[in-house]
């Protein structure tokens, strides 16, 4: 997992896919404001994954966030499993609901980053992701877009495209050396003003 | 014959002296040697060896560690430091160091298994294995160091997180430094590599360390590490010998200009050092081929005692137009001097080099001395005796000496009280780590630095022995395997790299998972096995010198944390044996100073002997009482301010029992009278000048023998009157009477 942290922090000179913002983000407040995802999320997602390797891998499943908490990223076709992400520890979880895999995540100085909208995408956090990467924003029409491009060629994560609409994340787009070019898109999306309190459902 | 001999004799002797000393320095030069590990007590053990790679590599890596309310103060701190390093000064894990990683075991990537991932193949937990590799590749993100199809499974990557490279406490890595968050402070770690020149090099390793040690106090960042102490230790050592070697040069010419008011004798003094210690060093490189710095410092020193010589010669020539050398003054130069000679060297028969090369140096240098009076002062002083001795010290130490008697057998008497005393409080400590007091900020870095790496109380040390590579290896494995079930975290050269067996059993089973889920998740495997040898890897990645030190074909170190070091020998075996270097070392210093104590002993019973041989039992008795008072005084006094007694007090006795025995000589030998007195009295305070002023160092090997040599000289001389006249008396060989 501490790779993953690094590779968080880690992107490289790619071609940036069309509609990636130009304009760099000066304001972090206002982002901080499109970003502020509601307390709780929910949403159904498609994944599209084309892996350094060519291999095409399309997934489909369900995605949940809770502000302060974490999120759940469950995955139900082509195969069953689950990732719970908090500040705490990441869990993989198999297609009967076991744990396959724990991480702690506890102390990593690094969590900060992959925790940044966990807890509403405070505007020094944001800021914070500046020293790894090019932040930029676009608007057009009710969309706003969040780019990340990597600072330094050798990262892991060249870029990331993070698209919301009316306060509703619809789209993710990133580009990895090590997990390749993934798009993902964000249907039924719902929020809810109180976290639930019981844990993730597997 | 006595005069032939010594007009023509001695400046034949001196000026082949002097030629062989040119020969010897033109054709071999001088090489001086400053590694001070080659001090240490070499052994012939694999833990021996296994501990000096381990120190060498130690030798050069500093830690930088800064602390901040923020990971972004830190980083930003140790950015700008690293930013502008001197050149040759490398980040030993930097950004580059992970790739460098990933490469050297890209290869060999599923032959290396993670206790975890050996453990869920052995059992053919395959379905488990199958989910997991799905989930890392239809995931939001997945696990792997490598692209997600080339170790789909994570196997490598597990692999490597789990090694000792990568886990290192509460750190973790971060770009081109490791992170870690702790009460609410973040920390930046950055090991740093020195070149390989500063090795031994006092010079070099200053001129890296001291703009890099400016620029962390500047950007307040903590530095560690073997050199910093090294160099830490050797500027303040030295920065206290400068200052304290101007101070007692200046009060010993001061002394001298004063008693002797003449340019001259200061000069002629400083020839007679200059020549004692030219000769002393061509003499060393003769017989031991190189000299050590700390050889070169101590006898040199001593060297500087021939200045007692030259006094004795001007005193007893304050009165006398005569310039040459009387026979009174001759016998009990020469007394003095076997005295001194014999006591260095005793040093020979200690067998560790550095004492013979000071024993070389101490026994060259004064004959020397003796020998440029005897050939060279008569013909200097030949129209300028008598010399002129300042007359208010002559009526103050006649004043003095009528005041100051001591009884014969009191240095006796306060011997046997004093050694009562001693004997019931003397404590003793021959811990390496005890002579060196490292400064508060670099202690409270080091305890940072190991609190964080999970280190708290040092490490502890395992030997795994075996016939070849592979069987260190498997039995590395083992012993990893016991520890680990005892909760015993480790580090050795096997948690990264496997031994053949097992990167051939590990694949094989690689194999058998990968045939099963073909289709899904597709593994990349090579047709044939290749091996990972620890020499492939410490020659893909040069950054992991620390690492290689832990490792010889024949011996492997394992290391864990120090605060399992008592139970370490429950792991001890045929092929296992626990190490503790400063047990070994403590164990050698004592066996050195039980050795050097004897040896003083012996010079103490060898300088009574000569005095008996030339004075009689009653004179010996007298002349021997104050040395040995002095020495035992040393003792007494170490007792009693529970200081406890080192190889450096027991050195610094040596240079009491010597000059104790000139007092007493000369005090015996020569009439009772306020010149023989000012002759002794200047004698004793220019040694106090020169030795007894390192007792205000705040290094703790020149301040033990400061101490030392203050106290027992001190009383050695204040008890030297007691064998005043002793041997003026006709003596069993005749030495006529003084001139």
């Amino acid at each position: 997992m501490k790779f993953f942290l690094m590779l968080l922090c880690a992107g490289a000179s790619v071609a940036m896919p069309t509609g990636f913002p130009t304009t760099e983000v000066r304001n972090f407040e206002r982002l901080h404001a499109d970003f502020n995802f509601a307390p709780y999320t929910t949403a159904c997602f498609e994944q599209v994954r084309i892996m350094p390797s060519g291999r095409v891998l399309r997934s489909r499943g369900t995605f949940e966030f809770r502000r302060g908490v974490g999120m759940m990223w469950r995955t139900e076709s082509p195969v069953r499993n689950a990732m719970i992400i908090s500040k705490e520890s990441l869990v993989l979880y198999g297609s009967k609901g076991q744990e396959l895999r724990r991480t702690d995540l506890s102390g990593s100085p690094a969590a900060q980053y992959t925790t940044v909208f966990f807890d509403g995408a405070a505007p020094e956090k944001l800021e914070d992701l500046t020293r790894a990467f090019r932040v930029t924003y676009g608007m057009s029409g009710d969309k706003t877009v969040l780019g990340l491009q990597a600072r330094r060629a050798e990262m892991d994560l060249h870029m990331l495209l993070v698209e919301v609409e009316k306060g509703n994340v619809c789209r993710v787009e990133y580009e990895s050396a090590c997990q390749g070019h993934v798009v993902v898109q964000f249907k039924s999306v719902k929020h809810g003003q109180k976290v639930p309190s019981e844990p993730f459902k597997i | 014959m006595f005069e032939k001999l010594q007009r023509y004799g001695t400046l034949g002797a001196l000026l082949l002296l002097l030629t062989a000393t040119a020969v010897i320095l033109l054709l071999k030069g001088v090489h001086v040697q400053t590694d001070f590990l080659a001090l240490l007590p070499q052994t012939d053990s694999p833990g021996g060896a296994a501990f000096e790679r381990m120190a060498r590599a130690g030798g050069r890596q500093i830690h930088l560690l800064a602390e901040g309310d923020s990971e972004q103060e830190v980083t930003q701190r140790l950015s700008s430091l690293c930013a502008d390093l001197p050149a040759g000064v490398q980040p030993a894990l930097g950004k580059s160091t992970l790739d460098e990683l990933k490469e050297a075991f890209r290869p060999y990537r599923f032959q290396l298994l993670s206790a975890r991932h050996r453990c869920m193949l052995e059992q053919e937990r395959f379905e488990e294995l199958h989910e997991e590799g799905m989930a890392n590749l239809y995931g939001f993100v997945s696990l792997s160091f490598y692209a997600a199809d080339e170790d789909p499974y994570a196997f490598a990557t597990t692999f490597l997180l789990e090694s000792p490279i990568l886990k290192r406490g509460a750190f973790v890595p971060q770009g081109d430094l490791l992170l870690a968050q702790r009460d609410g402070k973040y920390y930046g770690y950055i090991p740093l590599l020195l070149p390989e020149s500063v090795q031994g090099s006092p010079a070099e390793l200053a001129r890296y360390l001291q703009p890099l040690m400016e620029q962390c106090h500047v950007l307040e960042v903590r530095i560690s590490g073997t050199p910093v102490h090294t160099f830490l230790a050797a500027s303040s050592a030295s920065s206290a010998m400068s200052w304290l070697g101007i101070c007692s040069t200046v009060m010993v010419m001061f002394v001298f200009l004063w008693v002797f008011s003449s340019l001259r004798g200061l000069l002629i003094m400083v020839l007679t050092v200059l020549c004692s210690a030219l000769v002393s060093v061509a003499a060393v490189v003769a017989i031991h081929g190189e000299v050590h710095i700390l050889a070169l410092v101590f006898g040199c020193s001593l060297v500087g005692i021939s200045t007692d010589y030259m006094v004795h010669y001007l005193v007893a020539h304050s009165l006398n137009a005569d310039s040459r050398v009387g026979r009174g003054l001759a016998i009990s130069l020469l007394l003095g001097l076997s005295t001194s000679c014999l006591g260095y060297a005793m040093f020979y028969s200690s067998g560790i080099d550095l004492l013979g090369q000071i024993a070389t140096v101490s026994v060259v240098g004064l004959c020397t001395a003796i020998l440029v009076i005897f050939a060279v002062y008569p013909r200097a002083y030949a129209r300028h005796v008598p010399v002129p001795v300042s007359p208010a010290l002559l009526r103050f130490t006649e004043k003095a000496q009528q005041r100051w008697r001591v009884h014969g057998l009191v240095p006796w008497l306060l011997a046997l009280v004093l050694a009562g005393l001693a004997l019931c409080r003397l404590t003793v400590c021959d811990d390496l780590r005890s002579f060196y007091e490292p400064p508060a900020d670099l202690l409270a870095a080091e305890r940072k630095m190991a609190e964080l790496n999970g280190m708290e109380q040092g490490v502890g040390v395992l030997l795994v022995h075996g016939d070849n590579e592979e069987q260190v290896l498997q039995r590395q494995e083992q012993l990893a395997e016991r520890l680990a079930k005892d909760g015993i975290p480790i580090t050795c050269v096997a948690s990264v790299v496997p031994s053949a067996a097992r990167q051939q059993q590990n694949f094989a089973m690689v194999q058998a998972l990968s045939d099963r889920f073909a289709d899904e998740l597709p593994l990349d495997l090579p047709k044939s096995l290749q091996l990972l040898t620890p020499d492939k890897l410490f020659a893909a990645c040069p950054s992991f010198a620390y690492l290689a030190s832990l490792w010889d074909a024949r011996c492997g170190t394992v290391l864990v944390p120090g605060k399992y070091r008592e139970r370490l020998t429950e792991y001890a075996g045929k092929y296992v044996q626990p190490a503790d270097r400063f047990a070994e070392l403590e164990a050698h210093i004592r066996r050195w100073r039980v050795l050097l104590m004897w040896q003083l002993g012996g010079v103490l019973l060898l300088g009574m002997l000569v005095q008996l041989c030339f004075y009689g039992f009653r004179a010996a008795l007298l002349i021997s009482g104050p040395p040995v008072a002095g020495v035992v005084s040393v003792f007494a006094g170490l007792a009693w301010l529970g200081v406890p007694l080192s190889l450096f007090h027991v050195l610094a006795c040596f240079l009491v029992v010597g000059l104790g025995y000139d007092y007493s000589i000369f005090c015996a030998g020569l009439p009772r009278n306020a010149r023989t007195g000012v002759a002794v009295g200047l004698s004793f305070s220019t040694t106090l000048c020169m030795f007894g002023v390192l007792a205000f160092t705040s290094f703790s090997v020149t301040h033990d023998m400061g101490m030392a040599i203050c106290l027992g000289l001190s009383v050695a001389y204040g008890l030297s009157t007691a064998a005043t006249g002793a041997a003026v008396r006709p003596c069993k060989v005749s030495c006529g009477p003084m001139r």
